[in-house]
């Protein structure tokens, strides 16, 4: 037997063998030798003292850095690569898993790749100067910012403006991929780039893009072992033991977070893979469980100090700072994928405290065992730090070795990417349809002239036929952008670590969004069942409306304007599947905003709705705010309606509660709060956050920073450190409909 | 034939078991001071709807409701028997578990028809004391003690009693209760609800002249009160 079969044996001993053993397969691993664990939470042990004494010392690291506005340091002159920086620690002594993304914990990292201007605009909006050396190399540099401006087309750059296609990743990073970082524990990077090899060998020469990014990924994965080097570690070869595991896996997302600063950057789905190595180390005796306790705790401390360097502009759309490192927990396999570590990493929240990052995201089936879905949702009671997504949805189209990108993007791991899209205004499409094409705010012709209805009151079938008439025509210029902007940044900012730690061949996702989809049901219910009078200005542009008798609102569980909704996002998704995208993708759409909800609603014009001009959207596909009337179940009956068929990329609801509504003790509390997720998957639903707070309590954390250091809450689809958002955001948050009868 | 509701929560967990599809009718006999939903005491409000219209949209909740079922609350169920009668029947029908909140004003032959559509009787019981409960709700409480006693023969109740400081939280009043509840071959358990001013904002004026220093009993007392019930083995909710 030659060397590497030797140190494969040793790591893998006590593993079931099979397919995993000779091709990278690492579902196959983990069907093979995972434990199902249906017990409940007893087991579970408090922090260690190491945990405890470095948890102290990381929360002076915070206090500080939020002292300081939010960013504690920057290093402006080491543009970050993955062996830009030394090693860093908080104290050496105590972390039992290591590795920051630059030589100190909380110091960021700059990424010109991507944008030297957005770059120096982010050093400047933060009281730092980039280097003037740093400047002057990315002078003969063309960087993916460039890159994307090169060849958008006055158009484009006039929708951009206006608002109708915003937050598009063509000044920051795309993120949204999601590397398998278990790869480098199971297999170690030799092997890993033996295979890479071997395929890159077999990529016919024409192939030239796909020949020179597998290059690239074979020297990231060199170089993730030189990082790792650094810290004392040889991850040439697979890990070990548990520690090591983690620890490997833990580089390997290191790897990518110091090359990369997308705005979602997703740990994948460990916990079955983790446990596996923890399980043979128990049973082997040479772990407790306070020390595996201790290893996932650490490893939480690692990931919620994952900071990118943002300008201004950014933090209007994603607030707060989110990093989305993203971790899936549960789902089912042909028996529930729920081990000990799916606890000890919701555990986490318990033992460190309630937290947005990593963003924990429970896989709901109803087959999971009640004993974990009870703990999740006690877990979510005390700390509104979870979301929920169907994993009976999910599962039939994905298999069981999907994770999340971001909040509710669905991908499997190591197998499928996806070119993150942002989100196109549907409210203001809507606007465009009343308006003959002319944007409402500023009167410009952005969108080809059609005549402006006549008559009085608007009719529905002309508005809806105006409404998809420019519905079609923005999607084709949506998909344009799209496919400029990606194939610039896989030109100029290629994930080459991550795509290291996918197949050669993966499959491509594009994935659109549409954000004020709420607006539009209500607006078209209201032009179809009441009576709406817009009201000109002398321009002809409609600056109010008018409207007469009631109509259905979404959130009501009323078909009559539900299927409005429904009929709104299938006819959009099939308009974006007419124009072909990039690399052969398949078109996917979101219904989520993350914050810019907010800057949405401040960009549009007063709609036939009864919503005025500049007031936010609802979140996601949430109903708007105090138009469900009918308690909660009857508004998340029709989100629930979206179909996930046409919206791939995630469907999102967040969901406010205050507690003593939930029930009136604390095991009919979380029993209610199961049923109500349960029920809500039954339905077919695809994603739901949950808070469990009282309003008075935000309003006092508003009116008093700081006295609230930990208090987070989930927004569109990821948690936030309440202290974290504006003013504007945070009254937007308290303006939301909590579900509070007596 | 068509009911008359005033409102619907379709996610209720503080009217029985679990999650609840709360159906609130119009109408009520009783003008109790503690009325958190005086809007709903006259019969003429809110809109009029078929059992078969309501049912198709409880059908819609069924997935959340395995531990819950449907509640008909108030105003008073009773006051539109048939109406209910026939929604709790095609709810049964589904297998959905039924309760009613009332507070059991009115005629036994009303109680015949709904026992066997009714799985739980949530019944708000003002005061175990004639005199007092003239007082409290301008009725009095001899045919309401009757019919609590008559359906606790038939069919789990749980007693829900508003705890008033210094009109229903004496000594002699809990005695009295207790005595009472003893006397309930099925009651699962009293719930007892502190009163709070949430509903006052609904009130007229004079209305609200006359009740506006009602309070609820510290919270030691709550405690006590709790205890006492408890010690003669009566389960308590709260």
């Amino acid at each position: 037997m030659d060397d590497k079969k030797l140190i494969e044996e040793k790591s893998w001993t006590g593993f079931n063998k099979g397919r995993w053993t000779k091709t990278i397969d690492v579902r196959d691993f983990i069907q093979k030798n995972y434990s199902f664990y249906d017990g409940d939470e007893s087991f579970l042990e408090e922090p260690t003292d190491k945990t405890t004494n470095l948890f102290s010392k990381k929360k002076k690291l915070l206090a500080e850095e939020a002292k300081k506005g939010g960013v504690y340091d920057v290093d402006t002159k080491t543009p970050s690569t993955i062996t830009s920086h030394e090693p860093g620690y908080v104290d050496k002594n105590l972390e039992v898993i290591v590795g920051y993304q630059t030589d100190k914990p909380l110091k960021m990292g700059i990424k010109p790749k991507g944008g030297i201007k957005s770059t120096q605009k982010a050093c400047e909006a933060h009281g730092y100067t980039l280097d003037a050396e740093v400047k002057k190399i990315f002078s003969y540099c063309k960087t993916h910012n460039d890159g994307v401006f090169s060849t958008y087309s006055p158009k484009i750059k006039q929708l951009r403006r206006a608002g109708l296609i915003t937050g598009l990743p063509d000044n920051y990073g795309r993120g949204r991929i999601i590397g398998d970082y278990r790869r480098v524990a199971l297999y170690g990077i030799d092997w890993l780039i033996e295979e890479k090899q071997k395929d890159y060998e077999k990529i016919p020469l024409d192939k030239i893009q796909l020949r020179e990014e597998v290059f690239e990924q074979s020297l990231a994965l060199k170089e993730i072992i030189q990082m790792a080097e650094k810290y004392g570690f040889d991850i040439s070869k697979p890990a070990q033991n548990a520690k090591e595991a983690i620890q490997w896996t833990w580089f390997a997302y290191l790897a990518a977070i110091k090359e990369q600063d997308g705005a979602a950057m997703s740990f994948g789905r460990v916990d079955s893979f983790f446990d596996i190595y923890i399980e043979r180390d128990l049973k082997n005796k040479v772990l407790t469980e306070k020390q595996a306790q201790e290893l996932i705790d650490h490893l939480v401390l690692k990931m919620r100090f994952v900071r990118h360097l943002r300008h201004p502009d950014y933090d209007a759309l994603f607030a707060g700072q989110p990093t989305w490192v993203t971790c899936a927990i549960g789902g089912m396999s042909s028996k529930p994928l729920v081990n000990k570590t799916s606890f000890r990493l919701l555990h986490t929240l318990t033992n460190l405290g309630p937290a947005p990052e990593p963003n924990i995201t429970v896989l709901w089936s109803a087959q999971l065992p009640e004993s974990f879905k009870k703990y999740c949702c006690q877990t979510s009671i005390n700390t509104s730090s979870i979301q929920y997504e169907n994993d009976d949805l999910m599962k039939s189209l994905f298999s069981d070795d999907y994770a999340i990108s971001c909040c509710v993007s669905a991908m499997r791991v190591g197998k499928d990417m996806q070119f993150f899209g942002a989100r196109c205004n549907g409210a203001k499409l809507l606007l465009l349809a009343i308006n003959g094409g002319r944007d409402e705010i500023s009167g410009e012709q952005i969108a080809p002239i059609q005549p402006i209805p006549k008559g009085k009151y608007l009719d529905y079938d002309e508005i809806k036929e105006k409404f998809m008439f420019y519905s079609n025509w923005l999607s084709e210029q949506y998909v344009s952008t799209m496919n400029i902007i990606h194939f610039m940044h896989d030109k100029y900012s290629y994930e080459r670590s991550q795509m290291a730690l996918h197949d050669t061949y993966v499959k491509r996702k594009m994935a659109f969004g549409l954000a004020g989809l709420s607006v539009i049901a209500d607006s078209l219910s209201a032009i179809k069942y009441a009576k709406v009078m817009p009201v000109r200005n002398k321009e002809g542009i409609t600056v109010d409306f008018k409207i007469k008798g009631t109509f259905p609102k979404f959130g009501n569980d009323d078909s009559e304007v539900d299927h409005i909704a429904i009929e709104g996002v299938t006819s959009f998704i099939n308009f974006l599947k007419k124009y072909p995208a990039y690399r052969d993708a398949e078109h996917t759409l979101s219904i989520l905003t993350i914050t810019s909800n907010v800057v949405y609603g401040k960009k549009t014009g007063t709609t036939p709705d009864g919503r005025k001009k500049g007031e936010p959207f609802a979140p996601g596909a949430n109903p708007m705010h105090g138009r469900d009337k009918e308690g909660a179940i009857a508004s998340l009956n029709s989100v629930a309606k979206i179909p996930y068929s046409s919206c791939m990329d995630g469907i999102s609801n967040t969901f406010s509660i205050v507690p003593s509504v939930l029930g009136k003790t604390p095991e009919s509390k979380s029993t209610n709060l199961m049923n109500l997720i349960e029920g809500y998957f039954l339905k077919n639903a695809h994603h739901l956050n949950v808070n469990v707070l009282d309003r008075e309590l935000l309003i006092d954390a508003m009116n008093n920073p700081g006295k609230y250091p930990s208090l987070t809450i989930r927004v569109s689809g990821y948690a936030v450190n309440f202290d974290r958002l504006n003013k504007e955001q945070q009254k937007e948050v308290i303006a939301r409909t909590f579900h509070n009868t007596i | 034939m068509k009911g008359r509701i005033n409102s619907i929560q379709s996610f209720g967990t503080l009217d029985g078991p679990g999650i609840r599809y709360v159906v609130f009718m119009q109408g009520c006999p009783l003008k109790c001071v503690f009325c958190h939903n005086s809007d709903l005491i006259t019969p003429l409000g809110g809109k009029q709807i078929e059992p078969e219209e309501l049912m198709r949209k409880i059908d819609k909740c069924i997935p959340y409701l395995k531990n819950g079922g449907i509640t008909i609350s108030g105003g008073e169920p009773t006051m539109q028997w048939e109406f209910v009668r026939e929604l709790l029947t095609l709810c049964r029908q589904k297998n959905i578990h039924t309760a009613i909140d009332t507070c059991l004003y009115t005629q036994k032959k009303v109680l015949d028809a709904l026992l066997p559509v009714v799985d739980l009787f949530l019944v708000s019981v003002k005061q175990i004391d004639e005199k007092e409960h003239l007082a409290l709700t301008g009725k009095t409480n001899k045919l309401i003690l009757e019919n609590i006693k008559y359906v606790a023969s038939k069919k789990p109740v749980w007693l829900r009693y508003v705890l008033i400081s210094g009109k229903t939280d004496s000594e002699k009043d809990i005695n009295q209760l207790i005595k009472f509840a003893e006397q309930l071959k099925n009651l699962e358990l009293i719930e007892l609800l502190p009163y709070s001013s949430l509903g006052e904002d609904k009130w007229d004026d004079a209305h609200k002249a006359r009740f506006k220093d009602l309070t609820a009993p510290p919270q030691e007392k709550i405690n006590d009160i709790k205890k006492s019930i408890e010690k003669n083995n009566i389960k308590i909710l709260m």
